[in-house]
């Protein structure tokens, strides 16, 4: 009888632990798994320029179906890398869409990379300062009569320690040009 | 008495592992159940991809037929779909199906289209709404196709 109270004892001091282990680790478990998918819902800075980032065209020459000449300044308060290009050569058009940055002539200055114009090809990073000027030279060969032109400065920003590429939308430029 | 004995020191081995195994299979249901209601949420930068419709910016406009399109932002677009809204009801349209030209990849940014699409009769309203390449779950590629109130009204 004495030994039978013995067992007892012990397999009731078993069971409980048995218990809050199983709860505990169901508990962390669960948790684990609505916290990786709350964590996503949780807002994280957007990619995006400083908002007095600006380039504008300062002037520009042109030779009709052959070369189009642009003086860029940067007018704003942070280095840009560089910019996206575009004309619109179909009256009424409301947004050009024909890319001009792979017609840099890159032996006047600047770098075509992908759809962009960088500045630099040493420092591909923000390299243009404010009140610094450059002319690009592209070649309008076949492009047909070029109403306006839009350029969208383009900056690297560090994004979780990764330098990435931003389009700086909101200083988006559209110059009308006759040419 | 010996033979009771020892059967009674068993029991709670085996109702342990019983125990853990019942856990085990409840928890996996409760899981799979929970997934099923959730959804397979799609991920993009790090993030839920609901969330990244907002930081879509596009230019966009039609006429004469023509469709232009630029992406302004920083998330590269996948697809384009359409709402055409006319007198007589509504019909969605997928824009890579429409033209010939879209881009495999998509509009990556910085990166324009335009095409010609053929659209019956006169639309009362055209909306583009933007389809986005995420990460699924389960590590694969997901498109997600952003609401309407993320669109762009273009008629």
């Amino acid at each position: 009888m004495k030994i039978k109270k013995i067992v007892r004892r012990n397999k009731k001091a078993v069971s409980p632990m048995i218990g809050y282990i199983l709860l505990i680790s169901a508990a962390i478990f669960m948790s684990v798994i609505v916290y990786a998918w709350l964590k996503t819902y949780v807002p994280r800075a957007a990619l995006e320029c400083p908002e007095t980032t600006s380039i504008f065209i300062e002037s520009y020459t042109c030779i009709p179906n052959n070369q189009l000449n642009i003086t860029i300044r940067n007018n704003g308060n942070f280095n840009v890398a560089g910019y996206f290009i575009r004309l619109a050569n179909v009256s009424g058009q409301e947004l050009a869409t024909v890319d001009l940055s792979r017609r840099l002539q890159s032996e006047f200055g600047g770098i075509n990379i992908s759809n962009s114009v960088l500045f630099s090809e040493e420092n591909p990073g923000n390299s243009f300062t404010p009140n610094d000027e450059i002319t690009n030279v592209f070649d309008i060969t076949g492009t047909g009569t070029i109403y306006f032109i839009e350029l969208t400065p383009i900056r690297v920003e560090e994004i979780d320690n990764r330098d990435r590429t931003a389009s700086c939308g909101n200083a988006k430029i559209k110059e009308e040009i006759s040419c | 008495m010996k033979k009771g004995f020892k059967k009674r020191g068993i029991s709670p081995v085996i109702a342990t592992t019983l125990l853990i195994a019942i856990v085990v299979i409840i928890a996996l249901i409760i899981f799979l159940w929970f997934r099923g209601v959730v959804g397979d949420y799609g991920e993009k930068f790090g993030k839920n991809i609901e969330l990244v419709c907002e930081e879509v910016i596009l230019g966009a406009s039609y006429s004469g037929g023509w469709i232009y399109v630029t992406n302004d932002g920083n998330v590269p677009v996948f697809k384009l779909n359409l709402k055409i809204e006319s007198s007589g009801g509504y019909e969605t349209a997928e824009l890579n199906e429409m033209v010939d030209d879209w881009p495999e990849t998509g509009l990556g940014i910085g990166g324009v289209y335009s095409g010609e699409i053929d659209v019956s009769g006169t639309p009362d309203e055209i909306i583009l709404m933007p389809v986005l390449m995420g990460t699924s779950d389960k590590g694969g590629k997901k498109t997600y196709a952003c609401d309407e109130q993320y669109g762009y009204v273009i008629v």
